[in-house]
């Protein structure tokens, strides 16, 4: 647990870029929300490694959000099965269904689609989201944080020493 | 660019992915196999074992060698063996998860092969399941009842002790009610007798007439007051005599029904005796049917096997849905969720096999078949299952044809059909029939038949035409044998060809065999005088018997009846009492004595 608190703060604490701190959070938001083997989740995967996304924040993320996937999955069923019941979207859904490509992704199940629609409409909020707390954390709280007296007492503690170990191990991912 | 893209993350996707595609390559075959065999191995309840695999990408397929399924019921012998299986997928649409298979071919087939090692399954879990499965195939105890009472007639004469020891008689509940009749009337006209004036009550009523009679009257009064006391006593005699008539006319009449009662009972012993000749002899009507006891428990078997193996194939021409629209309220298992179907432009079902070809090895040769559209959506593909097995000129079989269509394209309409024609099967050595009462084997014979069968709403109609010619039958002699059963062998040993017909009908877990042959009619003829002979000897033994066993009830019927004629005695004698005092009262008022003297 110190651990992960402490990797955490150290993907914040880094020089690197916001956008690809959240950007990695987000796609690991859509790979740990939905079903693991997805035809998506390739492309994930593939997004992952090609765009210069923070490592450390995707495994992070996909942690989390697997842990968050587990409480959440009767919304997901829930959401899928409206969508996929509702007269408005049945002629869609007919149309994707007829298409192999989209037969392999299993649209059709509720909790692939209705996990993969929630991860996709909250994509941009919590891109821009995370991408403000951030660089507002950067900005203020890291700088008075550090000022403080508690930091201070912080900084000799057992959590802290975790922290710079990782910080010494590994550079920016 | 280079700030957005990482270089390095394209070489590991595509290193991950060459990996992928390296463990496709060596270990798929491997995990496929496991895969089928597991599989397999859940759904029959025993071994299925493959001796290779090969899966191939170009055109999507698979080769299978030596596939062995066990058979459950008997774990050193497979069910069927199949040298080998290959077929081609195609590649799109197994990527919508529809395995469609154009064509396959299945090479080698034989049934009922030897195993090497046990095809049983270890362990609890899998042991349970295997029982689960087998329980499932077991026939149904409906079903077993008509091979059950098929059961060949003795031909011997039955022991008649045996007999009556089982059976009730009727003439038995006769006399016994009658015995008990006559024991309660007894003790009714013994207390009636008591009732009945007697001959102290007569030598009173003398007594008194003698004392008229010698007493001298002076005057008119004692004249009239004996007049009046005469009259008063004749009064008194005649009232006793006619209550010993009324009493004597009534026991006569209770003895008269009674003694009829013996009659009818003895006419009853009759009866017995002939109900239970005719329960216990073989009658000819018995013989009528003894070919659908000898013929009938194998057609049975036959029947059954049928069922069963059609119940096994069920599943792979019709699926049973779970509905599927109404998904609201269903709690799906956990990250599992529910499929929803929507409507396909070119609908196909999920499994289809467009032409499976089959070389089924028998022992008397090669049989080739050809199975077409296999798929358990006929709804949704719009084509029924059809198939044709052909072989000619085998060993000891000159063909068979096998050939029928299983149309399940509407599921409330369902039909299924199935003909066979076989020409010149030579059949040697069969058992048909390992009754101790008949034992018969068929030596040879060369036999023609022809089945028609149709399943239709549940109920099954079939006919059996056969011809059996060139025929020599095997019946065990024993010097025990009765005579039927020695006219029976004498008429087996000049049959050379006979025809059996049979008609099946009712539905696959109670149906009823309609079978006849004119083997009855030889058999019939043979036997006929045999069977009146020892219909004969039979009633003779149970006359015999009978008579015995109800001579001690009759006996004592008799015995009562005697005891109710003492009492009759008993009664005439005083009814004599009292008509010679009203005689010797009638001689005092006419003849001499007391007269009147006006």
């Amino acid at each position: 647990m110190l651990r992960l608190i402490a990797k955490l703060l150290k993907v914040l604490n880094s020089e690197s870029d916001p956008g690809q701190i959240t950007l990695a959070f987000c796609l690991a938001m859509i790979l740990g929300i939905t079903p693991f083997y997805s035809l998506h989740n390739i492309l994930v995967l593939f997004l992952v490694l090609i765009l210069r996304v923070s490592l450390s924040a995707f495994i992070l993320g996909w942690a989390f959000f697997s842990g968050l996937a587990y409480l959440l999955d009767p919304l997901f069923h829930g959401i899928g099965l409206y969508l996929l019941n509702s007269n408005a979207l049945n002629g869609l859904w007919t149309s994707l269904y007829n298409i192999t490509l989209f037969r392999m992704e299993k649209f059709y199940n509720s909790i692939v689609i209705g996990s993969l629609f929630f991860s996709i409409i909250l994509f941009l909020p919590v891109y821009f989201l995370f991408n403000m707390g951030i660089r507002r954390y950067r900005d203020h709280v890291l700088t008075w944080v550090e000022k403080t007296h508690v930091m201070k007492v912080l900084k000799t503690s057992k959590l802290y020493r975790v922290y710079q170990g990782i910080s010494t191990l590994g550079g920016t991912s | 660019m280079k700030k957005f893209i990482r270089w390095q993350g394209l070489t590991a996707f595509v290193i991950v992915a060459a990996v992928f595609g390296g463990f496709w390559f060596f270990l798929a075959d491997g995990i496929v196999k496991r895969l089928i065999e597991k599989y397999g191995t859940n759904a029959i309840g025993a071994k299925v074992e493959l001796g290779a695999l090969d899966l191939t990408l170009f055109p999507a397929g698979l080769d299978l060698e030596q596939l062995q399924v066990t058979n459950p019921d008997s774990t050193m012998i497979n069910a069927f063996e199949v040298n080998h299986v290959s077929f081609t997928l195609e590649p799109l649409n197994f990527l919508r998860r529809k395995v469609i298979i154009n064509e396959m071919t299945l090479d080698g087939i034989r049934f009922g092969t030897q195993r090497q090692t046990s095809g049983a399954i270890k362990g609890k879990k899998k042991l349970k399941k295997a029982k689960k499965v087998r329980e499932k195939d077991k026939i149904p105890t409906a079903v077993k009842s008509p091979c059950g009472i098929m059961s060949l007639p003795s031909f011997k004469i039955p022991d008649v002790k045996k007999i009556l020891h089982t059976e009730q008689l009727q003439s038995m509940g006769i006399i016994n009610s009658l015995q008990k009749d006559i024991q309660e009337k007894k003790t009714k006209w013994e207390a009636s007798l008591k009732n009945l004036p007697d001959e102290k009550q007569f030598e009173d009523y003398r007594d008194r007439i003698n004392k008229l009679k010698s007493g001298k009257k002076k005057g008119i009064s004692s004249i009239l007051g004996s007049a009046s006391e005469l009259s008063t006593l004749k009064k008194n005699i005649m009232r006793d005599i006619n209550k010993i008539k009324n009493a004597h006319s009534n026991l006569k009449d209770e003895v008269a029904s009674l003694k009829s009662r013996i009659g009818e009972a003895k006419e009853a012993q009759l009866h017995d005796v002939m109900r239970l000749k005719q329960k216990y002899t073989l009658s000819p009507r018995g013989l009528k049917h003894l070919s659908k006891s000898i013929f009938g428990s194998r057609l049975c078997e036959i029947v059954q096997k049928a069922g069963i193996w059609y119940e096994k194939l069920k599943p792979v021409i019709e699926k049973s849905y779970k509905k599927e629209k109404d998904h609201e309220g269903i709690k799906p298992p956990r990250s599992k969720g529910v499929n929803v179907r929507f409507k396909e432009y070119k609908p196909l079902p999920d499994f289809l096999i467009r032409k499976a070809k089959a070389r089924v090895n028998l022992n008397a040769g090669e049989i080739t078949g050809l199975i077409q559209d296999i798929t358990p959506d006929q709804g949704i593909l719009g084509l029924p299952l059809k198939f044709r097995f052909k072989g000619d000129k085998l060993k000891g079989l000159e063909s068979i044809d096998l050939h029928g269509i299983l149309n399940h394209v509407l599921k409330a309409q369902s039909k299924d059909t199935a003909t066979l024609t076989v020409k010149g099967y030579e059949i040697k050595n069969i058992t048909l029939s390992g009754a101790d009462a008949f034992p018969l084997a068929l030596n040879h014979a060369l036999a023609d038949l022809e089945i028609d069968a149709t399943l239709k709403d549940e109920k099954i109609k079939s006919n059996l035409i056969s011809e059996f010619h060139s025929v020599s039958f095997h019946a065990w002699p024993s010097e025990k044998a009765s005579t039927i059963k020695t006219a029976l062998m004498s008429s087996l040993s000049s049959i050379s060809r006979f025809t059996v017909n049979a008609k099946v009908s009712g539905t696959l877990s109670n149906y009823n065999i309609d079978l006849t042959s004119d083997l009855d009619r030889a058999f019939m003829k043979s036997a006929n005088r045999a069977v009146e002979k020892q219909a004969l000897t039979l009633e003779k033994n149970l006359k015999m018997a009978v008579t015995a066993k109800m001579d001690d009830p009759f006996r004592k019927a008799d015995s009562g009846i005697g005891g109710l004629d003492l009492v009759g005695k008993e009664i005439s004698k005083r009814l004599n009492l009292g008509n010679g005092l009203l005689g010797n009262l009638k001689g005092t008022t006419s003849k001499g004595g007391l007269k009147l003297p006006f």
